[in-house]
C-alpha cells in the first residue's frame, strides 16, 4: 500500500487538480506542479496572492469569492477568464477555496484549481448558436412554430403571431386544427401521419388559416419533424408563409383571363356572323340575274354593314369600360343619381303609366364612376319598364340598404319575369335577349355588370316568370383591405 | 294529303339575314321542298310539339343555331329530344360559335349530325340536304 501522502501525489496530475495554499501569517505560498502547469510557469516561479488576483480578466469577481469565503469560512466555488503571466494566454479556470481563521483573523486560504478552458469554449459556442437561432427563430419574416405532436403550438414567432393575429400566450392555449379551415385539415392531418409514420421526410402544402378577426389567411406550409437520438418523434418544426396576396392575384388574373377570352368570343362570334352573312350576300349579288332583287339584296349588305359598325362601337365601349378599372370613382350620393334617372325617363314612365316608389336614405354614398352609376341605373330602371307585364299596372321600387360592409341596391318590378333555372347562367351574358321586344339588343345587362365589377361591385338577380324580377347591385361601402375578405364568424 | 316526298328543312335562328339568305340559296338549287323557319327555340317548339303524331308533316333536316333569345339551342334540343319520334330528323347546328367547349358539347347530342361553324359554304348546304336528294 502507498502512504496516502503518496497517493494523494500521484492522482492529482492524473485529473489535473491544481492545489494551492497561502498562508497570511507566514506570507508563505503553496503552489503544486499543477497549478504552474496551467499557469503555464516554471519551478521556480514565485508569487504573492495580489498579483494571482490580477492574473484574472475581471479581479473583482475573485475578490468577491475571496471576501465571501474569508466570512463564511464555507467552501466556495467560482469560474474565471485568467491571462497565464508569461505565456499571456487566455484560459478558462475553476477554483474551490476556503478560508481558515484564527483568532477571527483570516489566516489562510486553501484550495483547488482545475483548467476547464475547453469546456467553456464548449459552452460558449452552445450559447452562441442558441442565441443565433432564437434570433432567427424570433425575427424570422416567415412565421415558424414548434408543434407539439398532438397539434399544440410549444413556441410561435412574431411573424406568425402578426400573420393570425394571435399573442404568444393565446397560441400556447391552442393547436394548429383550431386555426385551420375545415375543408383542409384533413388533408393536413393526413400528411402529418405520413411524415409521424416516416414514409416523409417532410410534407409541403398550401392551406387556409383563420385570422383572429375571422377572415381567411391563405398559407404555404412546411412541416419536419424532430426525433430524438432514439428515433421517437418529440415535435413538429412548421414554417408558415402568408401567400394570401399571391392568392388574390392569382385570382384577379384568372377572372381577368375568362373575362378577355370571353371577351374574344363575343367579338369572334359577331364578326363571324355578320362577314358570313356579307359573304353569302355578295356571293348571291354576283350571281343575281334579276335587277329588282339585285336591289333587295343590296340593302340587306348595307344594313349589314350597320349592324357590324353598330357592334364595333358597342364593343369599343366595353372595351373602354375594362381600360378604367377602379380609376374615376368619386363619392356619389345615390338617391339624387336615381331621381336624375328618373327624370330623364319620365316619359317612358308616363307612358307606360309606371308607379315608382323610391326608398333610399338622404346619407347613402358609394365610390362610382359617375357615368357609370347613370348607365347601370337607367339600365335597370328601362329594363323593368320595357319588360313590363301587359295584364297590370308597372310597380317599379327602387330601394338602397346597408348591409354589413356593402350597400344593396335593388331596382325590383312586377313584370314579365324570367326563368332563371333555364336563363340564369346567361343573364348578363351579351347578345343574351329573354322576350320577343323590338328593343331589346341584349347589350344593357352585359354592359352592366361590366360596368358594376370594374368598380369592385357586383350585381345579381332574383325573378319569378310572371311576377317580376328584382335586380340587385352590391356597392362597395369601404376602399380598405379588411373589407374585401369574407367573413368567417 | 301530303305525299311522304314532301322534303321540309327547318331553319332555327335569331338572325333574319342569315335565314334569309340560306332560304334563298336552298330554294334557288331545289335542295328540298318546302323551308319553314323560327326566330328561337321556343317558336319552333310550339309549332313542331302539336305535329310530331304526323311524321310526314315534320322537317326532315333542322338546322339549329345555339345562341338565341328566349329558347336557346340546346334548352330546344333538351325538349326536342323529349319527344317520341318515329321518323328521322335530322340536326345540324350551325353557329357563329368556335368555341371548342361547344363543339364537344354538340357531340354529345346523340341527334346532333354534325357541327357546322358559320359561315357556311353551299357544299356543306349541300351535304347537309343531300339526303333527301338523291
Amino acid at each position: 500500500m502507498q502512504t496516502q501522502l503518496e497517493l494523494y501525489q500521484r492522482v492529482t496530475p492524473l485529473v489535473g487538480l491544481g492545489i494551492f495554499e497561502h498562508n497570511f501569517q507566514t506570507g508563505e505560498v503553496y503552489w503544486n506542479p499543477i497549478v504552474k502547469s496551467i499557469l503555464e510557469v516554471g519551478n521556480e516561479y514565485d508569487s504573492n496572492l495580489e498579483d494571482s488576483i490580477n492574473l484574472c480578466k475581471h479581479p473583482e469577481q475573485i475578490r468577491e469569492l475571496l471576501s465571501k469565503a474569508m466570512a463564511s469560512g464555507e467552501p466556495e466555488t467560482g469560474t474565471f477568464q485568467i491571462t497565464t503571466p508569461i505565456t499571456r494566454k487566455h484560459k478558462w479556470v475553476r477554483i474551490h477555496l476556503q478560508a481558515t481563521c484564527d483568532k477571527g483573523e483570516c489566516a489562510s486560504i486553501y484550495g483547488a484549481l482545475e483548467d476547464v478552458t475547453q469546456r467553456a469554449e464548449v459552452i460558449a459556442l452552445l450559447k452562441e448558436r442558441e442565441k443565433l437561432f432564437t434570433n432567427a427563430f424570433d425575427f424570422a419574416p416567415i412565421g415558424l412554430a414548434l408543434v407539439s405532436l398532438t397539434g399544440g403550438w410549444i413556441k410561435v414567432n412574431l411573424s406568425l403571431c402578426k400573420m393570425l393575429g394571435y399573442t404568444e400566450q393565446e397560441f400556447l392555449k391552442h393547436t394548429f386544427q383550431d386555426f385551420t379551415h375545415p375543408d383542409d385539415l384533413n388533408k393536413d392531418l393526413q400528411l402529418l401521419q405520413e411524415l409521424l409514420d416516416g414514409k416523409v421526410e417532410s410534407y409541403n402544402m398550401e392551406k387556409r388559416y383563420y385570422h383572429a378577426d375571422g377572415y381567411i389567411i391563405w398559407a404555404m406550409l412546411s412541416v419536419s419533424l424532430i426525433r430524438d437520438e432514439l428515433g421517437q418523434p418529440m415535435y413538429f418544426v412548421s414554417q408558415i408563409k402568408d401567400v394570401t396576396e399571391r392568392k388574390k392575384h392569382m385570382e384577379t388574373i384568372q377572372s381577368q383571363n375568362d373575362r378577355l377570352l370571353n371577351f374574344a368570343h363575343i367579338v369572334s362570334h359577331n364578326l363571324r356572323s355578320h362577314t358570313g352573312n356579307m359573304k353569302m350576300l355578295t356571293d348571291m349579288i354576283l350571281l343575281e340575274h334579276d335587277e329588282e332583287e339585285k336591289e333587295r339584296l343590296l340593302l340587306m349588305l348595307n344594313e349589314n354593314t350597320s349592324n357590324i359598325l353598330e357592334t364595333l362601337e358597342y364593343l369599343n365601349e366595353v372595351v373602354k369600360v375594362h381600360d378604367n378599372v377602379g380609376v374615376g370613382k368619386v363619392s356619389l350620393h345615390l338617391k339624387p343619381a336615381v331621381q336624375r334617372v328618373l327624370d330623364i325617363l319620365s316619359a317612358s314612365i308616363q307612358n307606360e303609366e309606371a308607379e315608382i316608389t323610391l326608398a333610399i336614405p338622404d346619407d347613402c354614398c358609394i365610390q362610382f364612376h359617375p357615368a357609370y352609376l347613370e348607365s347601370v341605373i337607367m339600365n335597370l330602371i328601362s329594363n323593368a319598364l320595357k319588360y313590363k307585364h301587359p295584364d297590370r299596372q308597372a310597380n317599379i321600387s327602387i330601394t338602397a340598404e346597408r348591409f354589413d360592409r356593402q350597400i344593396l341596391f335593388k331596382v325590383k318590378d312586377n313584370g314579365l319575369g324570367i326563368d332563371l333555372s333555364l336563363h340564369g347562367h346567361k343573364l348578363f351574358g351579351m347578345y343574351k335577349t329573354f322576350h320577343r321586344h323590338p328593343d331589346a339588343r341584349g347589350m344593357g345587362l352585359f354592359l352592366v355588370k361590366n360596368q358594376v365589377e370594374a368598380m369592385g361591385g357586383s350585381i345579381s338577380a332574383e325573378s319569378t316568370p310572371n311576377c317580376g324580377t328584382t335586380f340587385i347591385v352590391r356597392f362597395e361601402l369601404y376602399e380598405n383591405k379588411a373589407a374585401e375578405h369574407s367573413l368567417h364568424h | 294529303m301530303k305525299t311522304k316526298l314532301q322534303n321540309i328543312a327547318c331553319i332555327i335562328d335569331d338572325d333574319k339575314m342569315f335565314t334569309y339568305l340560306v332560304s334563298k340559296q336552298i330554294r334557288l338549287q331545289n335542295l328540298c321542298d318546302t323551308i319553314i323557319s323560327f326566330g328561337d327555340g321556343e317558336e319552333a317548339l310550339r309549332y313542331l310539339r302539336p305535329i310530331i303524331e304526323t311524321p310526314d308533316t315534320l322537317p326532315s333536316v333542322i338546322l339549329l343555331d345555339i345562341n338565341m333569345p328566349v329558347l336557346d339551342g340546346w334548352q330546344f334540343l333538351d325538349e326536342f329530344t323529349k319527344f317520341a319520334i318515329t321518323s328521322k330528323v335530322k340536326v345540324y347546328i350551325v353557329s357563329s360559335s368556335i368555341d371548342r367547349a361547344d363543339q364537344m358539347k354538340a357531340a354529345s347530342y346523340k341527334d346532333v349530325s354534325n357541327f357546322y361553324a358559320k359561315p357556311i359554304t353551299n357544299e356543306q348546304l349541300v351535304e347537309m340536304l343531300k339526303d333527301f336528294n338523291h
